[in-house]
């Protein structure tokens, strides 16, 4: 049976996906971050309230894994990502994070944008319109980590650091 | 007249420089930092076997642009933040490039005594 003419695959639906959200960023100047986690241990953990301890290197002594976290942002930088791994830490039920790996990775995305110039003359001024096909680097970011609750920590919660040019 | 010519060459290309490239850097303190540190900042990939004892201050990025999307610009900007939280120096260093820009991350440390940070390259 052919399939309909707007039926389309799994991976052209992701790439539209990607193009809207790229889009959507740039035109309203934001970093889209989203997060997921998946829960690996720990049951009967409800989420966590409260602030969430964070390192890259070591964990305190005692802790136990509840699960696996992760932030993808799209032009978004570590301090974008963090709050968003920290919640996704808590959503676990997780008071404390590792922050194992963070990657990047750029795609060239292509869409066309509709432009307007001025064409007419001083003294009979016009504004022409056109359309050109624009191809930008986009750079996706993936912070991925381990979720883990520890008993009566005493931790200092994970601060921004703030960053800047 | 060519005096300031030879004046307005590199002027010209410094503007050039800033206009066409540039580095931003973010950082989130996952530790506390220290005053800073005016010595070298060992930079040790991702790889490599990090220090045997080190505190750990922070998580560090530097995203390159244009001209300034290279390795060397991203270590040299993730070297001076980490002097900046008084780190010696910055381990599980991880660059990411691609044709416009540039990504690294790496964990800004303050290391004990005992390990010895390799010596920075003679100057040219």
């Amino acid at each position: 049976m052919k399939a309909p003419d707007c039926a389309v695959g799994a991976a052209a639906r992701r790439r539209v996906a990607f193009a809207c959200a790229v889009i959507t960023a740039s035109s309203i100047g934001c970093s889209p971050v989203t997060s997921s986690g998946v829960r690996t241990g720990g049951a009967g953990l409800g989420a966590h309230q409260g602030p969430v301890g964070l390192s890259a290197t070591n964990v305190p002594p005692g802790a136990v894994e509840v699960g696996i976290a992760q932030a993808v942002g799209i032009e978004a930088n570590i301090g974008a990502l963090v709050p968003q791994f920290a919640g996704q830490v808590a959503a676990l039920g997780g008071n404390f994070g590792l922050v194992e790996r963070v990657q990047t990775e750029f795609e060239m995305v292509t869409r066309t944008e509709n432009y307007s110039y001025s064409c007419g003359t001083t003294q009979y001024p016009r504004t022409c319109y056109g359309t050109r096909t624009v191809t930008n680097e986009v750079a996706t970011t993936q912070m991925v980590g381990r979720a883990f609750y520890v008993e009566g920590l005493v931790f200092q919660p994970a601060a921004p650091g703030g960053g800047g040019p | 007249m060519i005096r300031g010519a030879l004046t307005a060459v590199p002027m010209v290309l410094a503007l050039c420089g800033c206009l066409f490239g540039r580095v931003e850097t973010s950082r989130v303190l996952t530790g506390p930092a220290g005053p800073p540190y005016a010595g070298p900042v060992a930079i040790v990939m991702e790889n490599a076997p990090p220090p045997a004892s080190f505190v750990e201050v922070g998580i560090l990025q530097a995203i390159g642009y244009g001209t300034y999307a290279n390795l060397a610009r991203i270590v040299e900007s993730l070297q001076g933040q980490a002097a900046g939280l008084g780190c010696d120096a910055v381990i599980r260093v991880h660059v990411d490039q691609g044709s416009s820009q540039a990504s690294g991350t790496g964990i800004c440390v303050r290391t004990a005594a005992t390990w010895t940070a390799p010596a920075p390259p003679p100057p040219r």
